[in-house]
């Protein structure tokens, strides 16, 4: 049934997340090429002391990608569910209702992680050959934030569509602007280092949202 | 599930105690104006500029004797402050307390140092460019490489991201035979290529000794900088002066400043008004006859005076921040949640919490919250209620909102 | 026997309009209920009360005897669900949904699904966001006559259907009905098709329940009486009769008393009238007597 349930969410998300797959990697492909080419005219030792004494991040084009693809994601597998109230159809298989919700999101942070590893993997590998450890270090610690503000657009948008009332949507579209904005606090590399490890946490804590909101449609809220 | 709702009050409490107060101050912060003072070698007393707003126009004055002067006469109160122009003008005095003013002199010993928290609180990848300090050529180049202090010394090449284990090996065995602690609890330099000349590096070990570390001829160049007992070094400045008089600044662990001289690396301390590295900023402004060094903290900006020789204080002049009018924000929100610091460059989490009396002003509002739940026709229920009187106005709205 | 469906004393309101109050019904094992009323009465609320969408202010509905507010799988699993407009996953194909739903119901029928899906003579891998409305309710039925539940439950299945197809699935559903003993919670707003479907009948006006009875006791008992009388303003008092309308002297009352008790009930009132005549009634002409023409 969990398999069932699994290929609907992937037959309403496949394009988006294959798109989201190649915007990625295209967006590095980008980012790859256009440091080769700093490679080739400024020579490595520049750039090595570009991002070591002045603070430079030579990812910086991927600050919004996560975020992009959170969306789309997000988008792309509720809001099928909510219009005709499609999610009656989800809510009455004969699962229990917190298995529904949570399979479903469980698919979309799981693709999306999934795509994000993917990413981040080429990141690692490109980095590993032309930078020492201390950089990947770095770079790791200030990508985090990015791509936990991916996997929180996808959670909080999640919220907003199962919300059955339009004037809560706005209220729950304000925490999600508050939340993703701690995502993006600081541009300066290396920035979150003291308080990554709650950010992490933070996707986890927003989790069950998502299901508060079925059960306020299972109650019959609407405007 | 009444526990989600509560997870999602809570967090909405605290993204209000975060943004709501932001705003406000987006809407009312006003910048402190700062008031440039120095201690005129000629007056033997504290000169300012000050905009005046009435006037609207710049007041320059001996804040002793209250003597205002134009600019012209300015110049030579603060004849080392404006020698460029007094030279240029041809009015600067041959001596001034049997200094000879000499404009080359002169400008190798006058000089201006700012310390800024955030200088130090900030994230860094802990790689450094060792510069060859006794090149032959006029400007100072790049070496080539980058070396980390981990649990030894090892030169990376940019170019391949290798370690060039022979000249690694060539440095660890002097590192060794110094007695260094690896790891490294500071390195401190200036890496760039754009400074007159090069002292490469002065480091804190793990046993928190002092070395100087510089590449000469290609060669490691590894000192250990003889501390006074009472002396536990905190934090490191090298600074590299024109008139090479000094290496670098160090804070101890007593909140001291010192200096390591040029000679045999002796210190000196430095005598400043109460600093706190880590909040207030320190801006030093040197001639050949006194150092300004000005503390800026929230309270006030403190200077000391004193001689450039012998450091001792001549004066001292503290000029508190004008208050910003009262603060009713204070009054309302009770406590407010910040991120970002003028002090660090990384994210922290921290809580300023307003006046006692608003306490008054949630028990209010937790009694607005029955009122309206009698209205809408709910449940009046305990945690919410608690939970109003402890963060008042956000804890209000984020319950008025999500505990339907 | 417990019956399939109990419902007791619902009481909802939106707001301060009440939809109704202590609603009352139960479908026994094997019948046919249909919930009829025009648009806004309350059939939709009724029927996501009974499938968990809506938490009625008052009273209870359960189904297998497990309150419907929170169904077990076990019982999802018994319980056949039309959304109103037929409304399914569009983004599969035809194939692609039979596949997704025989994966939740251990006695999946596939080929009831292919054969209605063959009358469609739809290419199986054509997606059903492109198909019309009736070849979605098709195929919405399809998958319910899959599914095989013991319960169905079918929201309004009529709207949008072009009346060859609202036969069609007339045809289908009763006849697999009957043949099955399977029990059916139907509304609709066009009642012609009712009739030949359901066994009992439940309609509604705004705010109140009109009347709750098997559809051959309602059509034996209710009936339409034409006189001509000069006085029928005097008719909208009388309680035991339903929309009385004068066009001219010509008059019209709808009740479910018979022809000489309604002679008594008008001579008590002073009703002066002429002859009159009692016709026997279709289901959709009691609908319109019970609820009235506006």
């Amino acid at each position: 049934m969990t398999n069932a349930l699994l290929f609907k969410e992937w037959k309403k998300t496949k394009w988006f997340v294959i798109g989201a797959f190649i915007v990625g990697a295209a967006l590095l492909t980008y980012i790859f090429l256009r440091l080769g080419r700093s490679f080739r005219m400024v020579g490595m030792e520049h750039l090595w002391d570009v991002v070591i004494n002045r603070d430079q991040f030579l990812l910086r084009e991927l600050k919004y990608f996560p975020l992009a693809a959170g969306i789309a994601i997000a988008f792309s597998q509720f809001v099928p569910e909510v219009i005709q109230k499609r999610i009656k159809l989800s809510l009455h298989l004969p699962l229990s209702n917190k298995r529904v919700v949570f399979t479903m999101m469980g698919y979309g942070l799981s693709v999306l992680s999934l795509v994000y590893l993917l990413h981040i993997l080429a990141i690692l590998i490109f980095m590993g050959v032309h930078f020492p450890l201390e950089f990947i270090i770095s770079a790791l610690y200030t990508l985090a934030p990015w791509y936990v503000a991916g996997l929180m657009a996808y959670v909080l948008l999640a919220w907003i569509c199962l919300e059955p009332s339009w004037k809560r949507r706005i209220f729950n579209a304000l925490i999600m602007f508050g939340v993703l904005q701690l995502c993006f606090l600081s541009d300066f590399p290396g920035a979150y280092a003291f308080i990554l490890f709650a950010v992490i946490l933070l996707p986890i804590y927003i989790l069950p949202f998502g299901y508060r909101s079925v059960e306020r449609f299972k109650i019959g809220i609407q405007d | 599930m009444k526990s989600i709702n509560y997870l999602i009050i809570l967090l909405g409490t605290l993204l209000l105690a975060w943004l709501l107060p932001k705003s406000y101050h987006l809407i009312t912060d006003t910048a402190s104006k700062n008031i440039f003072t120095y201690y005129s070698s000629v007056d033997k007393a504290f000169c300012t500029i000050e905009f005046d707003k009435k006037e609207e126009r710049l007041i320059r004055k001996n804040i002793k004797t209250n003597k205002v002067y134009n600019e012209h006469e300015f110049d030579s109160i603060l004849p080392l402050f404006y020698s460029t122009q007094m030279f240029a003008d041809g009015r600067m005095p041959d001596s001034i307390d049997g200094v000879e003013m000499k404009p080359r002199e002169i400008n190798s010993r006058k000089f201006f140092y700012r310390m800024n928290p955030m200088n130090k609180n900030k994230p860094h990848i802990p790689l450094y460019t060792l510069f060859e300090s006794m090149s032959k050529r006029v400007r100072i180049e790049m070496p080539g490489d980058f070396f980390r202090l981990d649990s030894e010394i090892e030169f990376i090449n940019p170019e391949t991201n290798e370690v060039n284990q022979e000249k690694s090996l060539r440095f660890n065995t002097v590192f060794q035979k110094r007695g260094f602690q690896f790891p490294a609890r500071q390195v401190a330099g200036n890496p760039s290529t754009r400074k007159a000349y090069d002292e490469g590096y002065f480091i804190i070990d793990n046993a928190n000794q002092i070395f100087h570390l510089k590449m000469v001829n290609n060669m490691p160049f590894l000192r250990s900088v003889p501390l006074p007992k009472d002396v536990e070094p905190a934090y490191l400045m090298t600074t590299e002066p024109d008139d090479r008089s000094f290496y670098a600044f160090v804070y101890d662990s007593n909140r001291k400043l010192h200096i390591i001289t040029t000679d045999q690396y002796k210190l000196q301390e430095i005598p400043t008004p109460a600093y706190d590295i880590d909040k207030d900023q320190l801006l030093i402004m040197a001639n050949p006859l006194y150092w300004n060094i000005n503390v800026v903290n929230s309270e006030a900006k403190t200077v000391l005076a004193i001689r450039s020789d012998s450091k001792e204080v001549v004066d001292e002049v503290v000029i508190k921040h004008d208050k910003e009018g009262e603060n009713y924000a204070r009054f309302v929100l009770p406590f407010s949640v910040g991120f970002t610091k003028s002090n660090t460059k990384f994210i922290q989490p921290s809580i300023f919490l307003g006046s006692v009396w608003v306490l008054l002003l949630n028990a209010i509002l937790a009694g607005g919250f029955v009122l309206l739940m009698k209205k809408r026709k709910q449940k009046v229920q305990i945690i919410p209620l608690a939970w109003i009187c402890l963060t008042g106005i956000y804890g209000f709205i984020a319950s008025t909102i999500f505990n339907r | 026997m417990q019956p399939i469906v109990e419902c007791k004393n619902l009481t909802h309101y939106y707001g301060n309009r009440c939809i109704y109050e202590n609603l009352n019904f139960e479908i026994p094992q094997g019948r046919i209920l249909g919930l009829l009323g025009k648009n806004g009465t309350g059939k939709t609320t009724t029927i996501n009360i009974l499938n968990g969408y809506l938490k009625p202010r008052s009273g209870e509905c359960l189904m297998f005897g497990e309150s419907s507010a929170k169904l077990s799988p076990a019982t999802k699993q018994k319980v056949g669900l039309l959304i109103e407009g037929h409304v399914q996953y569009s983004f599969m194909n035809i194939s692609e949904i039979e596949k997704f739903y025989s994966a939740f119901y251990p006695k999946w029928k596939k080929e009831a699904y292919y054969e209605l899906m063959k009358l469609l003579k739809i290419d199986p891998k054509q997606q059903i966001s492109r198909m019309s409305c009736g070849q979605k309710s098709q195929v919405a039925l399809g998958l319910i006559l899959a599914q095989d539940p013991e319960l169905l439950i079918l929201d309004d299945f009529s709207m949008g259907l072009d009346p060859g197809y609202r036969m069609l699935f007339v045809d289908y559903l009763s006849e697999y009905a009957k043949a099955e003993n399977k029990t059916v919670f139907v509304t609709s707003h066009i009642i012609q098709d009712m009739e030949r479907l359901i066994d009992d009948c439940l309609i509604m006006d705004y705010g109140k329940i009109v009347t709750q009875k098997p559809i051959e006791e309602l059509l034996n008992t209710f009936k339409r009486f034409k006189f001509k009388s000069q006085s029928s303003g005097l008719l909208n008092d009388l309680q035991e009769i339903y929309h009385p309308v004068s066009i001219k002297e010509n008059t019209e009352a709808y009740s479910f008393m018979t022809k000489n008790e309604m002679e008594v009930l008008l001579n008590k009132n002073n009703i002066q009238h002429g002859r009159i005549t009692e016709e026997s009634l279709s289901l959709e002409e009691a609908f319109i007597g019970l609820t009235g023409k506006y």
